[in-house]
């Protein structure tokens, strides 16, 4: 064991001293920079394991979408515009409503900025088509209610009414429709 | 001899006298405390030793989990990505039916508003931004009370209370060679309208109106489309209105 000799003392303090400041305390600095690194790695597996769970819970939401309303969907708002079938649905319009046709055609694409909030999204296409046509006031308002009732939409960019000397209103329409591909 | 056995320089041995006792060990304050701060240090550096270790290993295991994580959120990017373009077509979709406005609540604001002596010779609507429509009309009136009465009436309604009425101009003054001419009052009403103030017709009758059967031949649709008919709108062109 050790003895009490003086030597014997200052060699045992200064090897604990050593220890300390050789071993322990770099090590003590380990351990604070293995706990800052663990507790940022689980918090950041903790924010990737939340994303993974959200993302699994909106694909489920997504997933879980009847088929009906994402046809709904694609029909209000689709990839593409076909403005044939566009036009020969107005033209349907027209003869349900028993509207005198005259001008109908396809105007062509704008790009159109729905709003601001949008801005880092791409934006639908707008697809302008002009119509115009002859008709009695309610026949008009039956026309505009159609309009307002089809699958997708038709915005009334212009409407410009004058009556004629026959007693029927003169109608020229600017409408527009939407296709939205990314 | 008396004493003699006193007088020798050797000592002598006392055989009644017990062994001498070896002194206690003396252990100082001093080495006491360096003892103490020796093993502590021992068992200071044995307990971060091992527990350097132990963070070590759960160091490696948080890694490892990271590393899951961060490969299963990789591997979920065709998922994200049908999200993304379903929430965009969802948000596009939603902006357009937002912005989408009912012309007919227009006119049945207009036919609310205009009185029985007015009649509308023009009419022109323009959508000149999202949060802008502009109506122009062009309203012929025969007295000048009519057409003050015409712009309290326009003005005084929801809709159209932005009313403003201009360029007044009248036709067929009366003049000495024909004093019974009759006189037209002709002026342009403009109109402001933000879209957030028309009723949406289409929400309104989809919640209320009965299911119609009768569908519109519509070559892109997929869903049976309510009869335009359902919307009753009535003229009120009544002075007293």
């Amino acid at each position: 064991m050790m003895g009490n000799s003086l030597l014997l003392q200052v060699l045992t303090a200064g090897l604990a001293i050593g220890i300390v400041i050789t071993y322990i305390q770099p090590t003590i600095g380990v351990i604070r920079t293995h706990q800052d690194d663990i507790a940022k790695i689980e918090a950041e597996a903790n924010t990737i394991n939340g994303t993974n769970q959200l993302l699994a819970d909106l694909y489920k939401q997504v997933n879980d979408i009847a088929p009906r309303d994402k046809a709904a969907l694609m029909t209000y708002l689709p990839d593409e515009v076909d403005d044939v079938r566009v036009l020969k649905d107005l033209n349907n319009m027209g003869e349900d409503t028993g509207v005198l046709m005259g001008e109908l055609n396809y105007g062509g694409i704008e790009p159109l900025v729905l709003s601001d909030d949008s801005a880092n999204v791409s934006q639908p296409d707008g697809h302008l088509f002009n119509i115009s046509f002859m008709s009695s006031y309610e026949q008009f308002k039956e026309m505009l209610g159609l309009l307002e009732r089809n699958n997708y939409p038709f915005l009334v960019r212009s409407l410009n009414v004058t009556p004629t000397e026959g007693g029927l209103l003169s109608v020229k329409l600017v409408l527009v429709t939407y296709s939205y591909k990314e | 001899m008396p004493g003699s056995s006193n007088t020798s320089f050797i000592p002598k041995h006392t055989p009644n006298k017990g062994e001498r006792k070896s002194s206690p060990r003396q252990l100082f304050l001093g080495t006491l405390l360096v003892r103490i701060l020796f093993f502590a240090v021992l068992i200071a550096a044995a307990g971060t030793f091992f527990y350097e270790r132990s963070l070590q290993t759960d160091l490696t295991v948080a890694i490892t989990n990271f590393t899951t994580a961060a490969s299963s959120y990789n591997a979920d990017g065709e998922k994200l990505a049908t999200i993304r373009r379903m929430d965009n077509r969802l948000r596009q979709a939603g902006e357009i039916f937002a912005g989408n406005v009912s012309t007919v609540a227009i006119f049945e604001a207009m036919e609310e508003a205009t009185i029985v002596s007015s009649q509308l010779k023009a009419l022109e609507i323009t959508r000149e931004k999202p949060d802008k429509i502009l109506v122009v009309a062009n309203v012929q009136t025969n007295t000048f009370d009519s057409t003050l009465f015409q712009r309290s009436i326009f003005t005084g309604n929801d809709i159209l209370s932005s009313a403003i009425v201009e360029d007044v101009t009248v036709e067929g003054m009366a003049t000495e060679e024909a004093p019974t001419t009759d006189t037209n009052i002709l002026f342009k009403t403009t109109i402001t309208i933000n879209p957030a103030d028309i009723p949406n017709l289409l929400i309104k009758d989809a919640i209320f109106a009965p299911v119609v059967e009768e569908t519109v031949p519509t070559a892109t649709t997929t869903e049976p489309a309510p009869a335009a008919a359902e919307v009753e709108i009535g003229f009120t062109n009544d002075e007293s209105s």
